[in-house]
């Protein structure tokens, strides 16, 4: 089965933009194990580019930022991961597009510039 | 010298003037890597040939771009990058640091120092891949680079921003005639030089490291290192930085260039650029054509050739003239990557491996060898002087053959084999010693005008050095006309009849 084929597969094992697992399981019992393996690497990547992967610094703003982010991204699944070392702010990865919000990075950056003049 | 107090002071000032602004990258996740190629999904803003950075740090470059994921070629060490790594864009395409600080240094293809010594400055970002000069910034060669090796500054002039291959099997003398011209480059520093002085850049692809650690003690032996760059991407190198070391090398020539320098630049060996690309194009499955080699491997020289140009003095005057390498196989200049590269060039040194077995060095075949630039690149002094050389050796390689058939030959066919011998014999040179043109122009003129007709062919070199030795020592003054390279005059022609004429009677 070629690689266009298998994707086509992925696409259709999507029902209402949602994983439809009796067809994931039905697809999988009559793929070949080389083709099952790009199988599930097409449904990882389409899992990837329908999930928003939020960062905070605490817990305390999960709520409001969950509000605000499925205004914005509507048909988005929205997980959160916390780290305490970003200091504040935020950081967004939307499949491969980060947007980095965080004083941590902030502060990296401004660190960057001011050593490359001493180059 | 700054002080800690100066340093702790701007980092304080920067820090209160810094304003926070979000950044936005677009990022890939490592998905497969195979021998120094990197296959990763995302990066969907990537473009062609971009700079991307892994997570500990090592730089590569797009090129390949699929629906599903791009194709990275690594340019550094490929065993700590896994599965699951983040990949980010740069925004840059590839570019290479280029300024003054570069001479007299030895760098690999991203502009880091091999050296061993200090890091080199900031300067210009030259980027390796441009679009080379159009029509109307050009101008046509007509100004010579003086190899100093007679056999092609008398036959196979080149001029600056010509493009002249140097082609030939192993072990006959390629990169030496490459470095022969870099160690006379050293004449055109001195002030009293017409010329331009030239910035000489050597580029090694594929090369063994001993290799070029010979080549570089040479040219400091020889006083050329402080003019010259090497650019070097040995064997033991990835593909990857074997590919780019060529336009690496053209990219620090463009800097010069843009300066008004000219420039001369050799890749030592393009055979092996062309492998190097081989094999990137197999690991990244493009499809493979001729020899295996992919479809746009012509397309690969010419671009890089192309850009050694002379500009016209709108735009600076400089030039980059080029004198790429390529090493057959049992001499055959048929051959795949050959043919393609002669298409490209303005013209090329072919070197025999029979001519060279017969002692005959530099090993040059007169026949197949050509300039197409021609005597627009050479001196009037010379043109004059060397004019009918090329033709009586092609008589003399003619002759040489219907000789050998035993029959008795008449008087002028005798006599233009024995001149041919002669001439054939005033060409030969010794490795690392090029010639000054005044020097190329003595040894020529005696030839040519039947004054080397009664020495015997095994005392011609000897003879050629004593004369020399002999004119520098009691006749400087007719080294100093010759140097003016204009063409010669009825007197000086008389001149230089007595002065052989004297040196014959004390010649033994």
């Amino acid at each position: 089965m070629n690689k266009r084929l298998i994707k086509k597969l992925a696409e259709d094992s999507y029902s209402k933009e949602k994983l439809d697992r009796r067809k994931v399981f039905a697809f999988a019992r009559v793929l070949r194990r080389r083709d099952l393996r790009k199988y599930i690497r097409f449904l990882k990547n389409f899992e990837d580019r329908m999930t928003l992967r939020v960062t905070l610094p605490t817990e305390t703003e999960v709520g409001r930022v969950r509000r605000r982010l499925s205004k914005i991204f509507p048909n988005k699944k929205i997980v959160f991961t916390i780290d305490p070392t970003m200091l504040a702010g935020i950081r967004v990865i939307d499949y491969d597009n980060v947007y980095e919000l965080s004083l941590k990075n902030s502060l990296e950056t401004a660190l960057d510039q001011i050593t490359s003049r001493y180059d | 010298m700054i002080r800690e107090e100066d340093i702790i002071t701007k980092l304080e000032k920067g820090l209160m003037q810094w304003r926070g602004e979000a950044k936005t990258l677009n990022i890939g996740i490592v998905e497969r890597n195979t021998d120094g190629v990197i296959q990763a999904t995302g990066l969907s803003k990537a473009v062609m040939g971009e700079r991307v950075e892994f997570e500990n740090g090592v730089s590569g470059v797009v090129l390949n771009l699929d629906e599903d994921f791009v194709s990275i070629i690594l340019l550094g060490e490929a065993s700590s990058i896994k599965e699951g790594d983040i990949v980010k864009r740069t925004g840059e395409m590839l570019s290479i640091n280029a300024s003054e600080e570069l001479l007299g240094r030895i760098v690999d293809p991203l502009g880091e120092p091999l050296d061993g010594k200090a890091k080199i400055k900031k300067g210009s970002l030259m980027p390796l891949e441009k679009i080379a000069p159009g029509v109307v910034e050009r101008e046509p060669v007509n100004t010579p680079l003086k190899t100093g090796i007679k056999a092609i500054d008398a036959m196979f002039p080149i001029g600056r921003g010509q493009r002249e291959l140097i082609i030939g099997d192993r072990g006959l003398g390629k990169s030496a005639i490459a470095i022969d011209t870099f160690i006379n480059q050293r004449n055109f520093k001195k002030s009293t030089s017409k010329l331009k002085p030239v910035v000489c850049i050597y580029v090694a692809i594929g090369l063994k490291r001993s290799t070029i650690a010979q080549i570089v003690g040479k040219l400091k032996d020889n006083d050329a290192l402080e003019y010259s760059i090497v650019v070097a991407a040995s064997s033991s190198e990835p593909a990857s930085l074997q590919y780019l070391a060529p336009y690496a090398g053209t990219a620090i020539a463009e800097y010069f260039m843009g300066n008004g320098k000219d420039v001369l630049i050799v890749h030592d060996d393009l055979t092996k650029h062309a492998w190097s690309y081989r094999q990137i194009s197999l690991v990244l499955k493009r499809p493979a054509g001729r020899e295996a080699y992919p479809g746009d491997i012509f397309y690969l020289h010419s671009r890089l050739l192309e850009r050694s140009v002379r500009l016209n003095s709108k735009h600076g005057g400089g030039s980059i003239t080029a004198l790429p390498i390529i090493e057959t196989q049992a001499n055959d200049i048929s051959a795949y990557i050959p043919t393609n590269v002669i298409s490209i060039t303005d013209g090329q040194i072919y070197l025999q491996s029979d001519l060279y077995n017969s002692g005959v060095r530099p090993a040059i075949n007169v026949g197949t060898s050509v300039s197409r630039v021609g005597g627009s690149a050479q001196s009037p002094l010379m043109k004059g002087v060397a004019g009918k050389m090329k033709l009586e050796l092609a008589q003399f390689a003619e002759l040489a053959a219907f000789s050998q058939f035993g029959s008795e030959l008449d008087s002028a066919t005798s006599a233009a084999l024995e001149r041919g011998k002669r001439t054939q014999e005033i060409l030969k040179q010794g490795q690392y010693q090029p010639l000054e043109e005044p020097y190329e122009v003595l040894s020529i003129w005696a030839v040519t005008n039947g004054h080397l007709d009664d020495i015997s062919v095994e005392k011609i070199g000897k003879f050629e050095r004593d004369f020399h030795q002999f004119v520098k020592r009691n006749n400087p003054k007719i080294i100093t006309v010759l140097s003016s390279g204009d063409k010669l005059s009825e007197a000086t022609s008389k001149e230089l009849e007595k002065i052989i004429t004297q040196f014959k009677k004390s010649f033994k």
